[in-house]
């Protein structure tokens, strides 16, 4: 009678023989690579996948759930945050899990910038790489409309408007993903079928090759100061290193990755316990115009881009800024592919990737703290401070209320509290003149609607009597420059 | 597994389990989106509705205070829901009521009307301040020749002799309680006339305008005389 190892290693045998499971270990997770890349630098590839996986486990539990059906979308959401046990905490991890996706995927991409990985011989890598960036973040938008509430719904429209600008088939790509002229029934089974079976199959697919590409010519090596990549060379030396200093994947070089994808996970898991779902923002309804939408993270920078643009750049900007920057990254390793590896003989690229993700970050920062789109509330909630209405005369008082009724304080602030869109008017006195203050109200400009019909006399008289008071005690009002010809008698010091 | 294990065992689960439901990340019904025809309750609607021009404490605001019990007996609840359904129109108060283009619904309405008596109305103290207490409504039987001497009365003293104002703007600062012009066209174009009598009833008490029973010369002002300073002031529109 064989014992317990002798038969598990004859059973195991009989399939290896069958299925070459030794050899397709050994040519995968068993690969050899250079030690020193076993490094904390080299596991945030990895930490992607991980929240991939998580991504379609997450997916499935929510299908369950998850209706696409313009009507149902968002009760079945309501369902999962109230109703479900736990259901909350399901969503949660999925969009956290998407969080960390795209976050984990950027560090990786500028690991690999900064690591000179994607030359030769990985340039298919990376390009491969930025067609998996594309489509994570195509996954992340089209999660962000199966939410289907008042934010999905406008970013779905801005989406949709900036499609619609691409030249000559921007109007049949609009129809396309809408189903229709209009955003309606069909447009959410579109992106359903997007998020749920286009999307994550790509991804599927081009994660395999991307494998497959770093299997083939193996993963990079750790940079080294003053080691140049020379094609002719280069598979020999690689060769070389990993004779001298090849340890297996799995199990030897794995270590860090593990410990990598537990913070992930816990990171995630953490984020959905503490912080929650993202609360579904009223139901997508073009009548419902009091909210204040904004895009999921991922799309803050380029909301802020597009808010503080000039909207006569919009066009430009679609048709050629953002199809170049996209071709420039999938570009970069013909543009060089040999040479230094190590960043810090390559301070071109250290520059290059600070900035960009320096405009990143202070545009998101900006879309963060937008407030472009006017505060549809803020006409009839938002109070005038108290001491900009004390020691004011009857007629100063109707200037504030005309500021309240007319919608002023939807663009304008006053000490802070209102919309954004304008300037803050609290100091307003000090740098217009009477004349100035007329003319703006009746004439608008600048991204401000005039007035001049839509104001009795009385009433800009009222207005422009209130903004004159907005001034720091102790400082005088703007005045025109010219004296007056005559001295107004009794009103010396106004 | 002894039992005791198997009891701590239950009870970190138990805890695990409870504990999930009290987590900081779960939905609370506090943040759950509510349609704006939902909302029913007195803060919520007096914040985004009215505290833009009547001030966030009902005080204090550009449009007259809120927070007044004696002008809430004034107005009563049947009108003060008629207004806010309708507004008034020429002025800045806007109608509030769906079927009138407003924003709120007739149980809003209510809600806001409710409201404000429940938080800010206290009943009069005294019977007798009760009854003094002038129609809320201007008559028709009131006499503008006369208002003219009422204002000389009881109102030149803050508002100047011609009301507009005190005569230096010097005079206005060294006493609070002066008040600005108040026969200003523009300004009487743009308020109503019972804009113009609550104000002379009910003061605004928050910038130092005393009520009906307090105007300078001794006050109280008879209604016939409130009743023509309002009739008189309003013929001073243009
Ligand atoms: C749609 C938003 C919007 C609304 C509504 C709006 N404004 Fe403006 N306003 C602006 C913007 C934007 C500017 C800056 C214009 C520029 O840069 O030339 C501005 C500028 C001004 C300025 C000049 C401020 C300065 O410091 O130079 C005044 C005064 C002003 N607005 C008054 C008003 C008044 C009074 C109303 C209501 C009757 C009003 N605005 C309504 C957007 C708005
Ligand atoms: C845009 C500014 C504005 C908003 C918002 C507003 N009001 Fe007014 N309200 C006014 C003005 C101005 C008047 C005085 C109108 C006049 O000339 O008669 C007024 C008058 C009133 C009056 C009658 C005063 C009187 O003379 O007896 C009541 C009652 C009133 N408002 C209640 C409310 C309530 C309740 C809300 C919120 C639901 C509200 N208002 C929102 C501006 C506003
Ligand atoms: C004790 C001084 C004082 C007296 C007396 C007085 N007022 Fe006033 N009145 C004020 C002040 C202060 C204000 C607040 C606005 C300002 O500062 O100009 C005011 C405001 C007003 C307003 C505007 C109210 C608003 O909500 O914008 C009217 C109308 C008015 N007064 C009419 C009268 C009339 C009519 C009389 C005589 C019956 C009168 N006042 C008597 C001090 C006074």
């Amino acid at each position: 009678m064989p014992g317990l190892a002798e038969r598990a290693r004859r059973t195991f045998g009989w399939f290896d023989d069958r299925l070459h499971l030794k050899a397709i270990f050994d040519s995968t997770a068993g690969h050899p690579i250079p030690r020193r890349s076993a490094s904390w630098w080299y596991v945030f590839g990895s930490g992607t996948l991980v929240c991939f996986i998580l991504q379609i486990v997450t997916g499935i539990c929510l299908a369950l759930v998850y209706v696409p059906s313009p009507n149902e979308a968002y009760a079945s959401l309501e369902y999962l945050n109230y109703e479900q046990n736990l259901g909350w905490f399901l969503r949660g991890v999925h969009n956290w899990g998407s969080v960390f996706m795209v976050g984990l995927m950027t560090i990786h991409m500028i690991q690999v910038f900064l690591f000179g990985a994607y030359k030769y011989p990985r340039e298919l890598t990376w390009v491969v790489g930025c067609v998996l960036f594309l489509l994570t973040l195509g996954a992340a938008f089209t999660g962000q409309i199966m939410r289907f509430d008042q934010d999905a719904y406008w970013g779905l429209q801005i989406g949709v408007s900036i499609a619609a600008r691409i030249p000559f088939v921007g109007e049949s790509i609009v129809h396309l993903l809408q189903g229709g002229p209009i955003i309606g029934a069909e447009t959410l089974s579109r992106f359903f079928s997007l998020h749920v079976f286009v999307l994550p199959g790509l991804l599927i697919g081009g994660i395999v090759v991307h494998l497959r590409l770093v299997l083939t010519r193996g993963i990079n090596e750790f940079p080294v100061e003053g080691q140049e990549v020379a094609p002719e060379t280069y598979a020999a030396e690689y060769e070389e290193l990993l004779e001298k200093t090849g340890i297996r994947f799995f199990p030897d070089g794995v270590d860090k990755d593990i410990v990598f994808a537990a913070l992930v996970l816990f990171g995630i898991v953490g984020c959905a316990a503490i912080l929650g779902p993202p609360i579904p923002n009223g139901p997508a309804d073009p009548t419902l115009i009091n909210t204040a939408p904004r895009p999921d993270f991922y799309f803050l920078s380029l909301f802020a881009a597009f808010a503080l643009m000039p909207p006569y750049l919009e066009d430009f900007v679609i048709v050629y800024v953002l199809p170049v920057m996209v071709l420039g990254l999938f570009a970069i390793p013909f543009l060089s592919n040999v040479g230094e590896k190590h960043p810090r003989r390559r301070p071109g690229a250290v520059i290059a990737a600070t900035l960009a993700m320096t405009t990143l970050c202070v545009m998101a920062w900006e879309g963060l703290d937008s407030d472009w789109s006017p505060h549809m509330d803020a006409w009839s909630g938002t109070a005038v401070p108290t001491h900009l209405v004390e020691g004011r005369t009857p007629l100063e008082l109707q200037g504030a209320l005309v500021l309240q009724v007319k919608q002023c304080r939807n663009c304008h602030a006053l000490d802070g509290s209102g919309g954004k869109r304008g300037p803050d008017l609290s100091n307003v006195a000090t740098r217009l003149t009477e004349d100035q203050l007329v003319r703006q109200v009746l004439q608008g400009g600048g991204n401000m609607p005039a007035y001049g019909k839509n104001l009795t006399p009385a009433e800009v008289t009222a207005v422009v009597a209130f903004m004159r008071t907005l001034h720091p005690r102790g400082q005088l009002p703007a005045r025109d420059s010219a004296p007056p010809a005559v001295p107004a008698s009794g009103t010396a010091g106004s | 597994m002894t039992p005791s294990r198997l009891a701590v065992g239950l009870a970190a689960l138990a805890f695990v389990w409870l504990g999930c439901d009290s987590l900081p990340g779960k939905p609370t019904e506090a943040e759950r989106y509510r349609r704006p025809s939902e909302i029913l309750d007195f803060e919520s609607l007096y914040a985004v509705n009215c505290a833009g021009c009547h001030g966030s404490e009902g005080t204090l605001g550009p449009a007259r205070p809120l927070a007044d019990s004696l002008y809430l007996e004034l107005i009563g609840r049947e009108r003060m829901g008629r207004v806010i359904a309708e507004g008034v129109p020429g002025t800045a108060m806007p109608t509030f009521l769906d079927a009138n283009g407003g924003t709120l619904t007739q149980a809003q309405i209510d809600a806001v009307r409710d409201g404000l008596f429940e938080n800010w109305w206290k009943p009069p103290t005294k019977a007798a301040a009760r009854k003094q207490l002038p129609g809320y409504a201007q008559p028709a039987a009131a006499r503008a020749a006369r208002g003219g001497d009422a204002f000389s009365k009881y109102c030149a003293d803050c508002h100047g002799a011609d009301g507009l104002g005190p005569e230096a703007p010097g005079e206005r600062k060294a006493n609070g309680k002066k008040g600005g012009a108040v026969l200003d066209p523009n300004f009487l174009a743009l308020v109503s006339d019972q804009m113009l009598r609550t104000a002379v009833i009910a003061g605004r008490t928050d910038l130092g305008m005393p009520d009906w029973r307090a105007t300078s010369d001794g006050g109280p002002m008879t209604e016939p005389e409130i009743n023509d300073v309002v009739a008189w002031m309003s013929e001073r529109r243009p």
